[in-house]
């Protein structure tokens, strides 16, 4: 091979990479509505970004794989902890996460970046969108449905059924997987609630979702004022784990 | 010197010199903050000073290859830079705006967006910079009037570079709003650059080395030049398909970007076996052991760091676990020193002593810059790469939580700490060859 046979090679390679770059670009922008749903691409969203980027998030967490490793991967935040636990840990993450500033000492920590109620709603918007985009299932999660128990309660009754059904969504809205876990899926801030109902008896249970310091008087979980009634259909879900 | 407007390409050399010992500091803050995390926090946290290590880090490498490009193309046309002030001024205007953002990132103003965080503004004045300096470049070859191969793949490189910048100014085009298409754009500019253009730039001044070097046939030499930046471009432009894997793009990237990037390392592969076989040729010993080192280890630690390291988690099936883990920190400080820190190192200690008119820095102060640069990133690349086989092991294959893998990593965020420190005063051992100018050679 001669000097010019290399360099003719190199420009026509070259070239025939960048067309073909080129036309698969223009595809993959064509498919963009359909992987990221553009369609609910909001102003809260659009705003979002923008606060996102105004505070170098970046610069210690990693979106969709890419940023620093310093902190959390954010892409799935939205369903792993829910919107409740966002808003809470923004507002005061070195609470939320140990407790208390005394408790966060040596350990990594977010800083208080102090955002207002509006930025910190933009930017629950932006991860509820980010969540939905379509990245071949990444990060890996386990599959919900594997984890299962045997020796679970189950509803005899439709009245009984209904109760349990109200507490799972009860147990959804507050976001508790934020900070325990169900099943595999959920944080280790507080204790697995995978068969709590069995561990504890029905006292015990109600007193701590009433008021969870009168039981344990380090606990940082809120008190959320749940009825009695509520409280009743809560534990009927967490009998069937 | 036989032509004295090369001293541009000091000023260069000299700025891109001091930015990188402030790069090393930023490197050692973050580094310390792994370790320590109370370190100025709420004060100087850790993003701020890790935006700063990364934009240091690219302006350092690009003022090294404005001030190496300048040299060798003076060299290679035989004829002084077209304008010398124009070089001087798109400099300063370079210094200015780089520190200008660092300032800015310490009192919070920041794009936001991963290694484009500069804000617009000083977006457009690096594009003014960067595009006076290819101009001068270009005015400079075409006054001399020789295309040679070398000249013709560095000023691709560099116009490439130039080019691939465009796409970062979108900050503020509607269509970035949707973070998919953003990271789309983005790695236009971040992928293109250093898998791309940016080893164009490289293999130019590897090239140029292996010349001036080794004394081996121009022609044998540029032919060889050509096949690697032909297995670059062929591998390296849709190799970007493995950044498209898990962003939101069609499934057919997994295959592209697979099959691509499985081959760029043969590109590095290509310049290692170049710069060995060359060396090999060379009839005569070179004065300058220093250059040597530095530019085999360039030829050896590019291969390694983005060759090896790079392909060892690029097959979907692989990135899939490792993705956004340590073994991407590990992959990045190893291929950027290999590559693009050790080919300005080269072109340093290769260039400094021929201005100088001396024979070569001094032998003992350059060969313990290179040893401790050598060990200290290698120990922080292994420290990291086991920090990362531990995190995707636990995070990405067995579901624990973030911060609970992260405690069993300490011990590795030590260790490289320590390859940290070991880098740093490696150095500033080089920073002393650097200012000592070279020796001249007994008898």
């Amino acid at each position: 091979m001669t000097k010019n046979t290399a360099r003719n090679l190199f420009f026509i390679g070259t070239m025939s990479c960048l067309v073909i770059f080129f036309v698969l670009s223009i595809h993959t922008m064509s498919t963009i509505p359909k992987h990221t749903n553009s369609g609910k691409l909001t102003d809260d969203v659009i705003a979002g970004k923008k606060v996102w980027e105004k505070y170098d998030c970046i610069g210690c967490h990693t979106l969709i794989g890419e940023g620093s490793y310093f902190a959390p991967e954010l892409k799935d935040i939205y369903s792993q902890k829910g919107p409740a636990f966002i808003r809470a840990f923004l507002k005061d993450p070195v609470k939320v996460w140990y407790g208390s500033a005394e408790a966060a000492k040596g350990q990594r920590k977010m800083p208080n970046l102090h955002l207002s109620d509006e930025e910190i709603n933009h930017l629950t918007a932006f991860f509820e969108w980010v969540d939905k985009i379509d990245t071949h299932n990444w990060p890996p999660r386990p599959q919900r449905a594997a984890v299962q128990g045997t020796e679970t309660w189950h509803p005899v009754s439709a009245q009984e059924a209904r109760e349990m059904e109200r507490g799972e969504a009860i147990v959804k809205e507050k976001g508790c997987i934020a900070c325990h876990k169900i099943k595999g899926v959920g944080a280790t801030v507080g204790p697995d609630l995978t068969g709590v109902a069995r561990r504890l008896d029905m006292e015990t249970l109600h007193k701590r979702l009433r008021d969870p310091k009168s039981v344990n008087p380090s606990s940082i979980m809120p008190v959320y004022g749940f009825s009695d009634e509520q409280s009743e259909a809560i534990i009927a879900f967490l009998k069937t784990l | 010197m036989k032509y004295k407007t090369q001293s541009v390409a000091y000023n260069h050399f000299v700025v891109a010199l001091l930015l990188f010992v402030l790069q090393v500091i930023a490197g050692l803050w973050i580094g310390i903050q792994y370790v320590f995390p109370d370190f100025f926090y709420q004060v100087i946290d850790f993003n701020v000073m890790r935006t700063i290590h990364i934009n240091l880090l690219i302006v350092w490498i690009l003022i090294g290859f404005m001030g190496a490009s300048y040299y060798l193309v003076v060299e290679e046309s035989e004829t002084e830079v077209w304008s010398p002030s124009l070089a001087n001024i798109h400099l300063i205007g370079f210094v200015i705006g780089g520190v200008a953002a660092i300032v800015g990132y310490l009192f919070g103003i920041t794009d936001g967006r991963e290694f484009l965080e500069q804000p617009f503004i000083i977006k457009l004045a690096i594009t003014v910079v960067v595009l006076a300096f290819v101009l001068n470049i270009i005015m400079t070859i075409v006054k001399g009037g020789k295309w040679t191969s070398v000249q013709i793949v560095l000023v691709m490189g560099l116009v490439g570079a130039a080019l691939f910048f465009l796409p970062a100014l979108g900050n503020h085009v509607g269509a970035y709003r949707n973070l998919s298409v953003d990271k789309y754009f983005w790695w236009w500019t971040v992928h293109l650059w250093v898998e791309g253009v940016w080893e164009l730039i490289m293999g130019a001044m590897l090239s140029f080395l292996l010349l001036k070097l080794t004394g081996v046939d121009r022609e044998v030499l540029e032919k060889w030049l050509y096949v690697i930046v032909g297995i670059t471009f062929f591998s390296g432009i849709l190799g970007i398909g493995h950044h498209y894997y898990w962003e939101g793009y069609p499934a057919y990237w997994l295959w592209i970007g697979g099959i691509f990037s499985a081959a760029e390392p043969f590109a590095f592969l290509g310049m290692t076996i170049y710069a060995f076989a060359m060396m090999e040729k060379a009839g005569r010993a070179h004065p300058n052991r220093a250059a040597i080192y530095f530019t085999l280890g360039c030829a050896i630690f590019a291969f390694l760091g983005a060759g090896v390291w790079g392909v060892m988690h690029t097959l979907p099936q692989i990135n899939r676990y490792t993705h956004g883990s340590q073994i991407t920190a590990s992959h990045g400080h190893l291929a950027f020193f290999g590559a693009y820190a050790m080919i300005n190192l080269a072109m340093m200690a290769y260039a400094i002593p021929a201005m100088k008119g001396t024979d070569g820095f001094n032998k003992r102060t350059a060969l313990t810059a290179f040893w401790l640069m050598v060990i200290g990133m290698s120990d922080m690349t292994l420290a990291l790469f086991g920090a990362g086989v531990v995190q995707a092991f636990m995070e990405r294959y067995n579901h624990m939580p973030f911060m609970v893998v992260q405690d069993q990593m300490w011990l590795f965020y030590a260790i490289r700490l320590a390859g940290g420190v070991i880098f740093a005063v490696g150095v500033l051992f080089f920073v002393k060859a650097f200012f000592q100018g070279g020796v001249k050679r007994a008898g």
